[in-house]
């Protein structure tokens, strides 16, 4: 997975699984609420495109 | 009952137990109120390291995280294995573009028993082999979470904690994955043996039952 994401992927994680985190990342970053869930999408269509081929484990 | 039993009995219940309740005996099992990391170290400790190299030879997958560790095979009914993420292996895998959606050539049961991770599950339009996935579920699996999920569900971990482990049960192969024969050598795979045993002597004595997590309440 490669992203051209802001925030590093963990960090975003652990905000979105935590409000309180949340709130100090947006803080921390001068974001809205929808920048945030700007990034979880970003990182969700990242996630989906990074497939060169089919993976099976 | 001694630990060693703990893990036989597991396995005589797997032995004798069903297809059709293949499943809710996997989830039975590892939701027991159990220091199931303690088990898996004295176990893992115990066995040769021929029996390790022969063992998981056949289930380790190069170039991707987690390691596997073979625990017991059961040929053509079951297998236990113990997955070790190490964290610097995760990372250097993830730049490299690695860690992506993937399902896997098997139905399986797992119980994180250190650590946790980021669990992502998505949705599938299209068929494994053409697949038009969407993001449905996003969750943090925790030390004690138990879940079961179908060979051909699209799923991604990330960020797990280092030193995640969990103790997995999988069924037969539903697929036939194309490998290339296997370069990591035996040596190699005693190094990770080693490193996982010295990751589950860390983990702190933690016998708790487990608790299955909503998402995975539609496969039970």
């Amino acid at each position: 997975m490669k992203t051209d994401l802001d925030v590093d992927a963990e960090v975003l994680l652990e905000a979105l699984n935590d409000g309180e985190k949340a709130k100090a990342l947006m803080a921390e970053r001068g974001w809205t609420e929808d920048d945030l869930v700007a990034r979880a999408e970003a990182l969700n269509k990242s996630l989906v495109e990074s497939m060169a081929s089919v993976n099976v484990v | 009952m001694p630990q060693g039993g703990l893990l036989s009995d597991a396995i005589r219940r797997l032995q004798t137990t069903t297809e059709a309740d293949f499943r809710a005996t996997c989830v039975d099992i590892l939701s027991a109120e159990v220091d199931w990391a303690s088990v898996v170290r004295d176990h893992l400790a115990s066995v040769t390291d021929d029996s390790l190299v022969d063992g998981t030879r056949r289930i380790f997958v190069e170039g991707v995280e987690p390691k596997t560790l073979l625990l017991h095979d059961e040929p053509g009914r079951f297998r236990l294995v113990l997955n070790h993420f190490d964290k610097a292996s995760f990372l250097a895998h993830q730049r490299e573009g690695r860690i992506t959606p993937h399902y896997h050539h098997f139905d399986f049961a797992t119980r994180v028993i250190g650590g946790s991770y980021h669990h992502l599950l998505f949705s599938n339009s299209g068929d494994v082999a053409r697949p038009k996935l969407a993001l449905r579920h996003r969750t943090r699996d925790d030390a004690g979470h138990v879940y079961v999920l179908p060979w051909d569900e699209f799923h991604c971990v990330l960020a797990p904690e280092p030193d995640t482990m969990s103790l997995q049960i999988r069924s037969p192969a539903r697929c036939v994955p194309n490998r290339r024969p296997l370069a990591t050598t035996a040596k190699e795979l005693l190094v990770a043996r080693d490193v996982a045993l010295g990751a589950l002597d860390a983990l702190p004595p933690a016998a708790v039952s487990g608790q299955v997590p909503e998402f995975a309440q539609c496969w039970l």
